[in-house]
C-alpha cells in the first residue's frame, strides 16, 4: 500500500482518502489502546481521539518512518493521557517513588500463550503495572524514557515493572497449573 | 502482541469524522476572521499614507520656507550669481523715508540665493513701513507679512539684497513680465524689495501661493474615487451540486466493510441560471496604471437542480453523520425544476493594472469576503434518495475569488465608464461536509462600472 498517496490525498481533505486510512489501521491501533484501557468502550474512545489527533497533525509526517509506527505512537501518548485524564484510572496511577523490591532478572519463565491470552493478562494488571508492562515490554520504551512519560523516576519504573511482571508469571503459573490439574482429573 | 487485531465498531469512524470536520471549520473562521482583519489594516494604512502624503506636501513647503528665513538672516553669506547680477543694478533713491539710509538700510534680508524675483513699487503699497518677517497674530500669519510703524534695527545685509527699480505701474515683475500684484507670482520663494531697501523674502508670504500650487501638485490620482457597478451573467455549482459521481462511489465501497448502507444514491445534476450584482464602493489610483477598489455588493445566485415531487410527512433524513426529523422533501425523479436561490453580501477587494498605456484595458483580481443572507438551497440525502432543506447545512460565510478583464471609456480622473467581462468563483464549499454535496458557486458574466 503506498502510504504517500494516501497522506497527500488525507491532506487533501479527501474523505475517502481518510476513510482508507482509517481502515487500514484501526484495528492494529485499537488493540494498542485496548492493552492500556480495561474495556473496550475505552479503548475506542482512546482511539477516536488518537485519529482524530493523527488526522489533524498528518502534516507533521514526513514519511521518515513507517506510518504506522507514527500513528502507533500518537495512540499510546492519547492512551496515557486519557488514563491521567480518566477518574476511573486515576486513583491506581500512582507511582509511589520507594524502591518496592529488588528485581530478579534472572528468572524468565518460557511463556508459551495466545497473544489475545496474554493481553487479557495484562489488562488485568493495576492500571499504574499495565502501563508501565506496556510501555517496556511491548513498546520498546527505556525505563528512562517511561520516566519522562509519566512523569516519574526510572527506578519507580523499573520497581513497578518489575512487579507487573512478576504478577504476570504468577498468573500464568497458576494458569498452566491448572490447565495441567485439569488434564490430570481427566 | 502485534498480530492481535480488534475491529472497532462504525460510530468510531463517524465521530472521528465529524470532529476533523469541526476542528477544520474552526480553523476556516479563525482564517475569515484573519483576513478581513488583514484586509481593513491594509485599506486603513493605504489611507494614513495618502493622508500622509498630503499633508507633506504642504508642511514641506512650510518647511522649505522656515529654512529659507533662517537662511536668509545670515548676513554673512557670500552672494551668489543672481545676488550680485541685482546687487551691481544702481541703486535707487529712497524717497519714503526721507532718504535717511540707517533706516532705509534696516531691514531683514531674506532674499533666497537663487531668486531672480522683483517686486516693484512697493513701496506705492507699505509707505514708512517696514516688512519684517515675524509671525504675529493668526491673521497677520496668513499674509505672511507683519507690518510695523517702527524701524527695525536690524543691519541690512549688502550682499543679498536685491534692489529692484521702480515700475510705473504696480504689481510684480517677474524676469520683466508684468504680473498683477495679487496674482501668485512664483512657487519659489523670492525676495520682495522696495526702493528704500525694504525687502522681505516672500517665503512668508508664499502661504497662500504654495497652497494654489499644492493643489495644483497634488495628483487628483491620490482621491478616492465612487464607483457602482452591475454584474449580470450566470451561476452554477462548479462541481455539479450533487453530481460528484467518483466520490459517492468511492465512499460506497469504503461504507460496505462495515458500514450502515451498501448504496448511496445519486442526484440530478445542477444547471446554470441567472444571477446578478449590485455593488458601490470606493477606487483609488496608486499609479498611473494601478489602482484599488473596495465595495459593499448584493450579489444573488440562482442554480436550477431537477428534482421530483414534494412529499410532506415526516421522516429521517441523514447527514454529515448525523440524523434528524424532517417533514417535507422532495424525491428524486427528476420532474420539476426547483432553482435554489441565495443572496449575499459580499465585500470585494480588487487590485486593477492596465497592461498596456495607451490601451484603456485594465485587468484586475480579487478576493470577496461574502456573508449568506438568504438561501433556499437543497440538501441531497445520499443514503434516503431524496431532496431536503435545512438552513443549519448552509454555510455563513464566504470567500471568493474573482478576475476582470474592464474596458474603459471616459477621461481619466473624471466620469469614468468600464465594462468587461468577470468571473468569480467562491472558494469556500456552500454548504458543510456531505459526501456528494460539496459545491462551490462560481459566477461568469459582465460587469459595467461607473466611476467618478
Amino acid at each position: 500500500m503506498d502510504y504517500s498517496i494516501l497522506v497527500k490525498d488525507c491532506l487533501k481533505g479527501k474523505p475517502a482518502a481518510q476513510k482508507r486510512l482509517y481502515d487500514h489501521f484501526a484495528p492494529a491501533m485499537l488493540s494498542v489502546c485496548y492493552r492500556y484501557t480495561k474495556s473496550l468502550a475505552d479503548a475506542e474512545d482512546v482511539l477516536q481521539e488518537g485519529f482524530v489527533k493523527a488526522f489533524l497533525n498528518l502534516s507533521q509526517y514526513k514519511f521518515q518512518g513507517e506510518l504506522g509506527g507514527w500513528i502507533r505512537r500518537i495512540m499510546v501518548t492519547t492512551a496515557i493521557n486519557y488514563l491521567k485524564r480518566n477518574s476511573r484510572y486515576q486513583t491506581d496511577l500512582v507511582f509511589p517513588d520507594e524502591q518496592l523490591h529488588v528485581v530478579n532478572h534472572e528468572a524468565h519463565p518460557e511463556i508459551k500463550m495466545e497473544a489475545k491470552e496474554l493481553g487479557d493478562l495484562i489488562r488485568q494488571l493495576p492500571p499504574g503495572y499495565q502501563t508501565i508492562f506496556n510501555l517496556y515490554a511491548v513498546e520498546g520504551f527505556n525505563h528512562v524514557e517511561i520516566g519522562k512519560i509519566l512523569g516519574i523516576k526510572e527506578g519507580t519504573s523499573r520497581s513497578q515493572y518489575a512487579r507487573a511482571r512478576a504478577l504476570l508469571i504468577q498468573w500464568i503459573e497458576q494458569k498452566d497449573n491448572g490447565i495441567k490439574n485439569a488434564v490430570y482429573a481427566k | 502482541m502485534e498480530e492481535l487485531q480488534l475491529i472497532p465498531s462504525q460510530p468510531v469512524w463517524e465521530k472521528v469524522e465529524v470532529q476533523i470536520r469541526k476542528k477544520k471549520e474552526k480553523r476556516r473562521f479563525l482564517y475569515f476572521l484573519f483576513l478581513p482583519t488583514l484586509l481593513c489594516g491594509a485599506i486603513l494604512y493605504l489611507i494614513l499614507i495618502s493622508n500622509n502624503r498630503t499633508n507633506n506636501t504642504s508642511e514641506g513647503r512650510m518647511t522649505i520656507g522656515k529654512l529659507k528665513t533662517a537662511k536668509s538672516i545670515n548676513h554673512n553669506q557670500q552672494p551668489t550669481e543672481s545676488t550680485t547680477r541685482v546687487e551691481n543694478r544702481p541703486k535707487p533713491e529712497n524717497k519714503s523715508t526721507g532718504g535717511d539710509p540707517v533706516t532705509a538700510d534696516k531691514s531683514i534680508n531674506v532674499c533666497s540665493k537663487k531668486t531672480n524675483l522683483q517686486f516693484v513699487n512697493a513701496q506705492n503699497i507699505f509707505p514708512n513701513k517696514i516688512i519684517k518677517p515675524r509671525l504675529a497674530s493668526k491673521k497677520q500669519r496668513s499674509s505672511g507679512f507683519v507690518v510695523s510703524e517702527e524701524p527695525e534695527t536690524l543691519k541690512p545685509s549688502k550682499n543679498e539684497s536685491l534692489v529692484v527699480n521702480e515700475s510705473p505701474s504696480s504689481g510684480f515683475k517677474i524676469n520683466d513680465k508684468q504680473v498683477s500684484k495679487h496674482q501668485p507670482v512664483d512657487r519659489t520663494p523670492g525676495t520682495y524689495a522696495d526702493s528704500s531697501g525694504i525687502k522681505a523674502s516672500n517665503t512668508f508670504g508664499a502661504n497662500k501661493t504654495s497652497d494654489i500650487f499644492s493643489k495644483k501638485k497634488i495628483q487628483p490620482d491620490s482621491k478616492w474615487h465612487k464607483i457602482a457597478s452591475v454584474q449580470v451573467g450566470w451561476s452554477q455549482y462548479k462541481t455539479g451540486l450533487f453530481a460528484n459521481a467518483y466520490m459517492g462511489q468511492a465512499y460506497s465501497s469504503g461504507l460496505s466493510s462495515g458500514g450502515s448502507s451498501n448504496y448511496l444514491y445519486y442526484s440530478s445534476p445542477a444547471k446554470k441560471d441567472f444571477s446578478f450584482a449590485i455593488s458601490a464602493g470606493l477606487r483609488k489610483d496608486f499609479k498611473s496604471r494601478i489602482n484599488l477598489s473596495m465595495s459593499l455588493q448584493f450579489h444573488y445566485y440562482t442554480v436550477g437542480t431537477l428534482v421530483g415531487q414534494l412529499k410532506e410527512h415526516d421522516t429521517i433524513a441523514y447527514y454529515n453523520g448525523a440524523s434528524f426529523p424532517i417533514s417535507r422533501y422532495y424525491t428524486n425523479s427528476q420532474q420539476n425544476r426547483y432553482i435554489d436561490r441565495v443572496g449575499m453580501i459580499e465585500i470585494p477587494l480588487s487590485l486593477g493594472y492596465q497592461p498596456f498605456k495607451n490601451l484603456p484595458l485594465e485587468f484586475s483580481i480579487g478576493a470577496s469576503f461574502g456573508h449568506l443572507i438568504k438561501s433556499n438551497m437543497l440538501t441531497f440525502d445520499y443514503q434516503s434518495n431524496f431532496y431536503y432543506y435545512n438552513k443549519d447545512n448552509n454555510i455563513k460565510n464566504f470567500l471568493g475569488v474573482f478576475s476582470t478583464l474592464q474596458y474603459k471609456v471616459g477621461k481619466k480622473n473624471k466620469k469614468q465608464i468600464t465594462a468587461g467581462p468577470i468571473v468569480q468563483f467562491n472558494a469556500t464549499e456552500m454548504q458543510h461536509y456531505n459526501l456528494y454535496t460539496m459545491p462551490h458557486l462560481f459566477f461568469w458574466g459582465l460587469k459595467t462600472s461607473l466611476s467618478f
